[in-house]
């Protein structure tokens, strides 16, 4: 069930039954699959007999070993269902939705142009013919709201949430940090100049730049194809001390967390970088086969934030549950102990070269630090560096970690990017 | 529907069904039939709209569906203006393609894109050749409260050469890419072997790219980052959905100047063979060609039937939707800026400095602050009006009103580049975007 906020009014409100299966065939080393919509027995056939098809087509691939063995029983089993999510209502919905725009809005001066709660239940079978036989559920919450303030320079404020219970949803308080948001942003001027020093980058921005940049390097699909920025790099630095990153499909706060990946593959939970050493990387089962290593866990269909047609995308190699280690500072405490730099807010597009690490991001809200307080909100300027560079120039880690998608990130401030601004 | 209470109300069935190849370093990664069908039930009260889709397609699945979308309708409570009233029509419409997809062996389609994956590796210095194929048939059924009864498919074909290269420590990517509204006749019309192994020669050259400059300066976007230009910040910013709830920087603009007078942009769903091409919307409504800016000044925003009858003027044919269990909203079909009358020799020639942008990775609307920010794969050093050095990938951005009305000079040519474009961060759609070589100020910089 979605429901969209569209200027301060509950404009849509959506319930949607989806069911699909998705078949993989093996003909000797020949691979094949198929996905569908699928709600018939006549369906379910029509869609193996495709795979079967496919399988029938497709070159002989060496690498191909063999789909992942049954037997195999997981050690982690995380809460991820809620039953007040399996049970929402239209009505509920409604109501958490006008708890967050009256809170935004108390006051004045600010509105809701746009907004989203999305709930859903997710139930998945996964079997095959070498034993693997899983049966999964989960419940996700996401929201993403937008305010704005009136005026004409109108500042903008967003806000997510990402969580399979409900009970960490406090609307009012989305609200008002909506609304806190949106007045800082109306204060926001041009960065002039240029500035290289302490960058303090919140989890909203933060999660992105991090699965673009180590998700994707510790991909052994990646390391298999020359393409990982950490290719044969295990055992090496490739971060500060102060950078821990562990797959952690055990913590019932992560959205894609499960006891069995979906490949029906038991999944744990793995150190990934040590104190900036790099341990280990994520497989499937295609991409333990070619090395003759046990799969990972890390074989994935599904999307965090979405339960519609997640059987329709191939398998690929994502973390779980990627989770960055927290500090023990609070983030105002980390700013407090910034002499001069910046934090971010809010960007663009937080995306992030995943073979090179390059980034370039627009600053749409941050705010100057001079001598641990932020003196000034900037947009209008440009964030540059490289991500695997940067993570190797980790000046500190707060403690405030926040689930984003798949990952669990605190803030982090970094040292040596750069902004540019006009003029 | 109509008699839960719906003032206007529709139903759309829709099967997307497609085939995906992908082939790396000369062996198939993924061979794969996806098929994605089901029925969205939509109903208007007041100005609050409820949806329920569905899978199961039998009578009694259907007529509960009705029921739920009518009912969640009520719970919005939202004030609207009507829907304005449509000719009801009764069309059916067949893809305009030479040859269908599903008229093509699969061993034909392999046998494409395993010779573009070969022909990427020129040399030992591409690691990884990636090549991607896919081809979408759409088929779509919608009936309405005007009394419409429209069938229509759009087919698609999108190919990808994607090589990475490899030298001195350093990794760097290139990629081409074909596509289109078009059958198999796209991929046929190709020379495959040319299209790969130009890929892997930019991917070993970028190589020996250097570090992108950074400041403000007079940069010359290709026709792919003009196209970023024209869908990113104009475009949605020119959704009315977006000046119906004054969300939008354009929000009052229409008669004002907002950009030089060499500047003209469309939005145009009827381009034959583009990738953003559609007979319909989503809702029906026949696709039409949108002037957005006229010479310079701003003369209006592309609509669905909502913001239509909200602003009292006619749809446009952009109430698109990803699929058919999601919303619609306002969305572009193929937008871009109209050709000029220069050359881009002409362009670089009187520049002491600057960039010259080439082929756009991605790029972020900002309806709310006119911003603009486009990443492109690389560019070009342009000293005293010569190119000099290829530089990295690196981001352009600005205030997309300063930028238009510093643009000086706007090439004669357009070139369109397809893609699927969200609405923040889902609700993907197929679209293309595009325009000439254009010469402006800029902010840049890259890691």
């Amino acid at each position: 069930m979605s429901l969209y906020v569209d200027d301060s009014a509950v404009k849509h409100i959506e319930e949607k039954i989806d069911q699909g299966l998705a078949v993989r065939v093996a003909e000797g080393n020949r691979p094949g699959q198929s996905s569908s919509s699928c709600s018939t027995m006549k369906e379910a056939e029509m869609t193996t007999m495709a795979a079967i098809r496919m399988a029938g087509l497709s070159p002989a691939d060496s690498g191909f070993k063999q789909f992942p063995a049954g037997g195999m029983r997981s050690s982690v089993d995380p809460k991820v269902w809620d039953e007040r999510i399996a049970n929402m209502t239209g009505e509920q919905l409604v109501e958490i939705s006008e708890r967050i725009v009256e809170s935004s809005t108390d006051g004045g001066g600010v509105k809701v142009p746009k907004g989203l709660i999305r709930v859903a239940k997710v139930e998945s079978v996964i079997r095959n013919s070498d034993g693997v036989d899983v049966d999964r559920k989960n419940t996700l919450v996401y929201l993403n709201f937008t305010t704005m303030t009136d005026g004409s320079k109108p500042g903008e404020g967003v806000e997510s949430f990402y969580s399979p219970h409900l009970s960490g949803l406090d609307p009012e308080a989305i609200g008002r940090s909506l609304r806190e948001k949106a007045l800082a942003s109306s204060k926001t001027v041009a960065f002039k100049g240029r500035m290289k020093g302490n960058v303090i980058i919140l989890p909203g921005e933060l999660s992105e730049m991090l699965i673009h940049s180590a998700g994707s390097a510790l991909s052994a699909e990646n390391v298999h194809r020359k393409r990982s920025a950490w290719l044969r790099k295990v055992g090496e630095e490739v971060a500060s001390r102060s950078i821990t990153i562990v797959d952690d499909p055990s913590d019932g706060n992560g959205m894609l967390s499960s006891g069995y990946d979906d490949e029906g593959v038991p999944t744990s939970k793995k150190t990934l970088v040590d104190k900036g050493v790099l341990r280990s990387y994520l497989y499937d089962s295609y991409n333990a086969g070619l090395v003759s290593m046990e799969p990972s866990g890390n074989g994935v269909r599904r999307r965090p934030e979405d339960a519609q047609g997640i059987y329709l995308d191939p398998i690929g190699i994502w973390p779980m549950n990627l989770v960055l280690a927290p500090g023990r500072k609070g983030r105002a405490d980390l700013i407090s102990s910034v002499d001069e730099g910046v934090v971010i807010e809010r960007v663009s597009d937080p995306e992030v070269n995943p073979i090179t690490g390059a980034f370039g991001l627009e600053v749409r809200c941050g705010g100057l630090i001079r001598k641990g307080e932020v003196v000034q909100q900037i947009d209008r300027a440009l964030l540059v560096g490289n991500m695997f560079e940067a993570l190797r120039n980790v000046s500190d880690v707060a403690s405030d970690s926040t689930v984003v998608k798949h990952c669990i990130v605190p803030t982090v401030c970094f040292d040596g990017i750069e902004l540019i601004g006009g003029g | 529907m109509t008699s839960e209470g719906a003032e206007f109300c529709d139903a759309k069935h829709q099967v997307l069904k497609g085939t995906s190849i992908r082939v790396v370093d000369a062996s198939v990664r993924t061979l794969t039939e996806q098929t994605l069908g089901g029925v969205c039930f939509r109903a208007r009260i007041g100005g609050s709209w409820g949806y329920a889709t569905t899978v199961e397609l039998d009578r009694k699945s259907i007529l509960e569906a009705c029921v739920r979308a009518a009912k969640n309708a009520k719970l919005g409570g939202a004030k609207g203006k009507k829907i304005p009233d449509m000719p009801s029509s009764d069309r059916q419409v067949r893809a305009n393609v030479r040859i269908h997809t599903d008229s093509v062996p699969i061993e034909e389609k392999l046998a494409y894109v395993g010779d573009l994956d070969k022909a990427q590796k020129i040399d030992s210095r591409v690691v990884n050749s990636n090549s991607d194929y896919r081809d979408e048939v759409r088929t779509n059924t919608l009936v309405n409260s005007f009394g419409s009864s429209l069938k229509w498919e759009e087919v698609r074909v999108r190919l990808i050469a994607f090589p990475v290269a490899s030298g001195d420590g350093r990794r760097e990517m290139f990629f081409e890419i074909v596509d289109g509204t078009r059958g198999f006749e796209l991929i046929k019309g190709k020379d495959v072997m040319a299209m790969g192994k130009s890929a892997g020669e930019e991917a070993t050259k970028m190589l020996a790219a250097k570090k992108p400059p950074s400041g403000f300066m007079t940069c010359i976007s290709d026709p792919k980052i003009s196209g970023t230009l024209a869908h990113e910040v104009m475009g949605h910013a020119s959704e009315a959905d977006e000046i119906v709830k004054r969300r939008s920087f354009l929000t009052g603009a229409v008669g004002k100047r907002v950009a030089s007078e060499q500047i003209t942009m469309v939005d145009n769903g009827t381009i034959e063979g583009a990738f953003g091409t559609i007979p319909f919307d989503d809702e029906g409504t026949p696709s039409s060609r949108t002037v957005i800016i006229k010479d310079g000044i701003y003369k209006g925003y592309m609509q669905d039937l909502e913001t239509a009858g909200e602003m009292g003027v006619t749809p446009t044919g952009n109430g698109r939707a990803q699929d058919f269990g999601r919303r619609v909203w306002v969305r572009m079909t193929n937008t871009f800026f109209e050709a000029g009358d220069w050359t881009l020799e002409e362009m670089i020639e009187d520049i002491k400095f600057g960039v010259l942008a080439d082929r756009s990775i991605s790029g972020m609307e900002d309806p709310v602050g006119g911003g603009f920010e486009a990443k492109t794969l690389r560019g070009f050093i342009i000293e005293n009006g010569k190119i000099t050095d290829l530089i990295r990938s690196f981001t352009l951005t600005g205030s997309a009103l300063d930028i238009l009305k510093t643009t000086d000079a706007v090439g004669d040519e357009v070139q369109l580049d397809g893609g699927n474009c969200g609405k923040g961060i889902e609700d993907f759609v197929p679209v293309s975007s595009g325009g000439p070589y254009c010469r402006s100020r800029l902010l840049v910089g890259g890691g």
